[in-house]
């Protein structure tokens, strides 16, 4: 399988108080393949947040190597924050159509793009409402629908669903995984549930904290859909809970 | 959607409200009716004062508001702030009056004068609170601004001017106080004629003209924040919340 991104020995030394240095990440290497769903997954303080904005470029400051596969243009990255990072004033369209605009595309396609999206999450009722009006889980629906709507490559996801309730998690999860079978993108996703990484990913890369390093790569071959009840999630489980908490 | 097209901005929560606002600008004219119907000047020449006044004003806020904001947004952040800022402190320090006589050899007792006095005073408060909102940009925005990849008009349309519109109008409030104060001393200073300067002036020795003529002037601004200026600032912190 080609490589779609690769890490060369990526260290990350954070300087923010005087002399203190502290290692976030040291000597990460890795490979992500085209098409794959891979899932960093560590406790806090792992580095883990840091690598996927070195990944994706918002973050330029570092050492080592990040490789893009040389189909991969700046539109073609997209980003799933935590916190949903909405522009509280642009309404739900608008902030879906933002990421947009540097597509330079017919403002009838924008509009019809953006439709779409927000048809596909449910939103269409909220287009015109303010991300403050929104609840929570309709607030990462209108991020994902962001992030989406660019059609993107690859996609970068920091802990999406960490600040959701357990039901609006789920429901999201499946309608992601829908997608992302549907439109075959890369997805890199941060997390630190060993359930929802072992759900969702093809692979878990397991990162230890001070210095952020990867303790093992884990392959996933429980065939999809996944029973969460199965005897072999569970060994799985197990075995990435031994390396988390050694 | 439309990104481009101006949205028909809400201040006022309702018709009500535009009424009672509408109401209290008229207190100050009736006042000043009155007032001049008293002491006997001619009303004509005490609207003529204050128009003019009110003018130059004007002006020299908008070009204080825009070199404000240009200034503002080129110096928030990098190794430029760290640089300009503090430059910034000390002009804003600097005691503008001290150079009146100078400006004054120059342009005489013109409207230029008082509109270049204006200008750099009102340009202080609205760069400095443009500076403090711009400081609150969240880091969230700016790394959900930085995957969208914005061509430099739309990052500027879509979020720097609405990230620095709280600002603006915070500034504008306590920017155009300062100005009328400096309004009127320029005036009287310089002594430029017509101007609410020159009213003041005029009736110097007139105690009474004196104190009814700043409780009409207060009236005045009181009406014009009344109506332009809290309502703006309410919906702008109303836009700004998550």
């Amino acid at each position: 399988m080609p490589a779609i991104l690769t890490l060369n020995k990526i260290s990350k030394t954070f300087t923010d108080k005087p002399g203190q240095a502290l290692l976030a990440l040291q000597h990460i290497t890795l490979d992500i393949y085209a098409g794959e769903f891979f899932v960093f997954l560590g406790p806090s303080g792992s580095g883990k947040s840091t690598l996927l904005r070195i990944m994706s470029g918002l973050e330029t400051a570092y050492e080592g190597r990040v490789v893009l596969d040389a189909v991969i243009w700046h539109v073609d990255i997209s980003f799933v924050f935590q916190q949903f990072a909405l522009l509280p004033w642009l309404t739900v369209e608008e902030n879906v159509g933002l990421w947009l605009i540097a597509q330079k595309i017919d403002q009838k396609v924008l509009h019809e793009r953006v439709a779409d999206e927000l048809k596909l999450f449910g939103l269409e009722k909220f287009a015109r409402s303010f991300p403050k009006e929104l609840s929570g889980g309709m607030r990462q629906r209108v991020g994902l629908a962001r992030a989406l709507v660019t059609q993107p490559k690859i996609l970068f996801m920091d802990e999406p669903f960490s600040e959701l309730d357990s039901f609006t998690a789920e429901e999201l999860r499946q309608e992601l995984l829908k997608i992302w079978i549907d439109r075959k993108m890369t997805i890199v996703m941060v997390s630190h549930n060993i359930e929802e990484a072992l759900e969702l990913a093809d692979r878990i890369a397991v990162l230890t904290p001070r210095p952020g390093r990867i303790e093992k790569i884990v392959d996933n071959p429980l065939s999809r859909p996944r029973h969460k009840r199965s005897v072999e999630f569970y060994q799985l489980y197990d075995q990435l809970y031994a390396l988390i908490k050694p | 959607m439309s990104f481009s097209k101006a949205k028909c901005v809400k201040i006022y929560k309702s018709r009500r409200h535009v009424l009672v606002t509408l109401l209290v600008i008229v207190i100050p004219f009736v006042f000043f009716l009155v007032f001049s119907r008293l002491v006997k000047i001619a009303t004509a020449s005490l609207f003529f004062d204050l128009a003019v006044s009110f003018w130059r004003l004007l002006v020299a806020y908008a070009i204080a508001a825009v070199i404000g904001w240009l200034l503002a947004t080129s110096f928030y952040h990098g190794k430029r702030a760290t640089l300009a800022l503090p430059i910034f402190d000390v002009l804003q320090s600097f005691p503008v009056f001290a150079a009146l006589p100078l400006v004054a050899l120059f342009w005489g007792p013109s409207s230029s004068t008082v509109i270049f006095f204006l200008v750099i005073t009102v340009i202080w408060p609205i760069f400095f609170s443009i500076l403090s909102s711009l400081k609150l940009i969240k880091h969230d925005w700016q790394e959900a601004v930085a995957i969208a990849g914005l061509p430099t008009f739309d990052y500027l349309q879509l979020f720097i001017l609405p990230v620095t519109i709280p600002g603006l109008i915070t500034g504008s409030i306590i920017g155009l106080g300062e100005g009328w104060e400096a309004l009127v001393a320029t005036e009287i200073i310089v002594g430029a004629k017509p101007g609410l300067g020159g009213f003041f002036a005029l009736f110097a020795h007139n105690i009474p003209i004196t104190v009814f003529g700043i409780i009409g002037f207060l009236i005045f601004i009181f009406s014009l924040n009344k109506l332009i200026w809290l309502p703006l600032l309410e919906w702008s912190h109303r836009t700004m919340e998550e």
